[in-house]
Formats: C-alpha cells, structure tokens, sequence
C-alpha cells in the first residue's frame, strides 16, 4: 500500500487537483478515504452550483451601474451641501415662533395669562398657558424636525 | 476626462468579470433573489464610491468581496433589528442539473447558517485562501480551517441524506 493512499493529501492539494482537473493522481486513495471522498463531494456540488448561480444571474449592466453610482454621488453630496441651510430654515422657523410670541406679548402682556381654572371659577390666579405653549413649541419643532430628517434619510 | 473613461473602461471589464460572482455569492448567503439583487447594487456603490482605481488590480476582487461581505453583515442586523422575514423568492433555475441545483440552494437556505454557507462559499466556489476570508468576514485565521471543517462535514452529511454520490448525481 502506498504512502499516497495511507496519508491525506491536504486540502490545498485536493483543491489544486480539483482546480486542475488532475484527480486522478488521488483516486486510489480517495476510493478508500471517506473524508476526503466527503471533502471532494461537497467541493464539487458548490462549484457546480456556483456556476449555475453565474448563469442564471440578470444583472443591470455595467454603464448602469455607472450612472446610477453617479447619481447617487451627486444626491449625497447634495445633501451635505443643503445640510447646514435645511438646519438653518428649521432654526429660523422655531425663532419666529419665538419672536411672534414676543410680539403678542409686547402688544398685549395679558394674552399669556390665559386660562383660568375650570376647577375652581373663584380662582382668579391663571396658569401661563400661552407662555408654556410658547416655550414648549421650540424644541418640539427641533424634535418634529430632527424625527422627519431620520424618516427622509431612511427612504 | 480622459482618466475617467479609462477608468469607467475599467470598471466595465472589472464587472464582466466579477458581477456574476458577486451575485451568486449573496444569493446563496442571503438566499433570497432580491435581496441579492439590492446587495450587488450596494457593493458596487460602495465599491465606487471608495478610491478603488488606487487598489492594485490583483487585490480588487478580493476588495470588492470584503465590501459585499460588509454589505450582508449590514443587511442581516438591519433584518434582526426590524425583526422582518421575508419570504425566500423561487430559487432561480436552468435545465441543467435541476435536482442537485434545487437542493443544494435549499440546503444552504434552510439547513446551513448565513455564516456556514458564506465560509463554505467563499472558500470552495470563490477560491479565497483562509486569511482572505479572515480579512474579509472579520474571524480570526486560525479559526477558519475548524469553522469551515464543521461546516463542511454538516453539508457533506445533508448531501448524503439528500441522496448524492461524489458524482452530484441522486442514487434514488
């Protein structure tokens, strides 16, 4: 009995040989060896079914790709360009809330002392209603903001 | 101008060569068609995306893969973050070996984990040496020859059951 048959080739001789179309230099051994017999079969059966896969791909074509990666450069680099004036508009946004609700409270210092309460009609302390809406409206708006960014960025 | 049409001249024949590869590598990992589909398209953003006429061209294939495997790891924890399955699409399939194309494409969907058929893939149908896949998937070096031993001897032993000789043909 020969060394070849008593030893297993490692896996980097049996891939050569599978590669190479040269298995038979293993035959003898592979005949009586099942884990490289094990080794070989399940080599065999992903390659073929690598090359099938390979066949039956539809794929966009090269020029596709180009464009489309193009593209998609140009709409992330967009984005990054706009991102400071998107941030800016929404800043600006919350401090015009900010400054109407200044101007209704210079105008008339009375229109934040709103609601008085519904509990006790002989309570004549009111509740800052309007000057509560007025600070919680700013980091609502940040957060409404920061909440449709992450939508808009998903999609 | 000029550097960009050789470049783009480039990428068409590094494509030819690579896109099909690429496809079936995140079929049979993903084991779904669309998905696949989505995949390649975001490997090859990516792959362009980065500086990739800087790469040596005997290492691109071997980069273009390490960004697709960077791709699927993405895809499968965006998959378990949002909890959603979707069902696996008609495997695709030609005239030729019908059967051995069938079930081995189910065995790696169904029986195999994501990780055991991208090892076995990677390895025996791509041809990546140990510490390429290393580089690639994130394992140690050393720990691959015994991951792919494991995943080998568990494909072998479904192969068996499934009813294949070492010819790929079904004895039954």
């Amino acid at each position: 009995m020969s060394s070849l048959i008593e030893e297993c080739p490692t896996e980097e001789q049996l891939l050569r040989a599978l590669s190479n179309d040269d298995l038979i230099q293993w035959s003898e051994h592979v005949a009586i060896c099942s884990k490289c017999d094990a080794f070989i079969s399940v080599v065999q059966a992903i390659r073929q079914e690598a090359v099938v896969s390979r066949q039956v791909a539809e794929l966009p074509s090269a020029r596709w790709m180009l464009l489309h990666s193009e593209i998609r450069r140009r709409r992330e680099a967009a984005d990054q360009v706009t991102l400071p004036l998107r941030w800016m508009a929404g800043g600006g946004f919350a401090a015009g809330l900010i400054v109407v609700a200044a101007a209704l409270y210079a105008a008339d210092p009375t229109i934040f002392l709103g609601v008085p309460s519904l509990t006790d009609p002989t309570a004549h302390t009111s509740q800052p209603f309007g000057v509560l809406i007025a600070i919680a409206t700013t980091p609502v708006m940040l957060l409404v903001m920061c909440v449709l960014r992450v939508i808009w960025a998903e999609d | 101008m000029t550097d960009k049409s050789a470049d783009d001249a480039q990428f068409e024949v590094f494509y030819a060569e690579t896109s099909r590869s690429l496809w079936a590598y995140l079929l049979r990992t993903s084991g779904m068609n669309s998905i696949a589909d989505d995949l390649l398209q975001e490997s090859y953003f990516r792959y362009l995306k980065a500086d990739w006429p800087r790469v040596e061209p005997t290492e691109r294939r071997f980069y273009l893969f390490r960004i697709a495997t960077n791709v699927l790891h993405d895809h499968f924890r965006q998959q378990k973050r949002s909890g959603t399955a979707v069902d696996p699409d008609d495997v695709p399939n030609t005239g030729r070996n019908l059967n051995l194309q069938l079930d081995l494409a189910g065995i790696l969907r169904e029986d195999m984990t994501a990780r055991e058929a991208q090892l076995l893939w990677l390895a025996y149908a791509e041809g990546f040496s140990h510490r390429e896949i290393a580089r690639m998937t994130g394992l140690g070096e050393n720990s691959i020859r015994p991951l792919l031993f494991r995943a080998r001897e568990k494909l072998a032993s479904l192969l068996t059951a499934a009813g294949y000789d070492r010819q790929n043909r079904r004895r039954t």
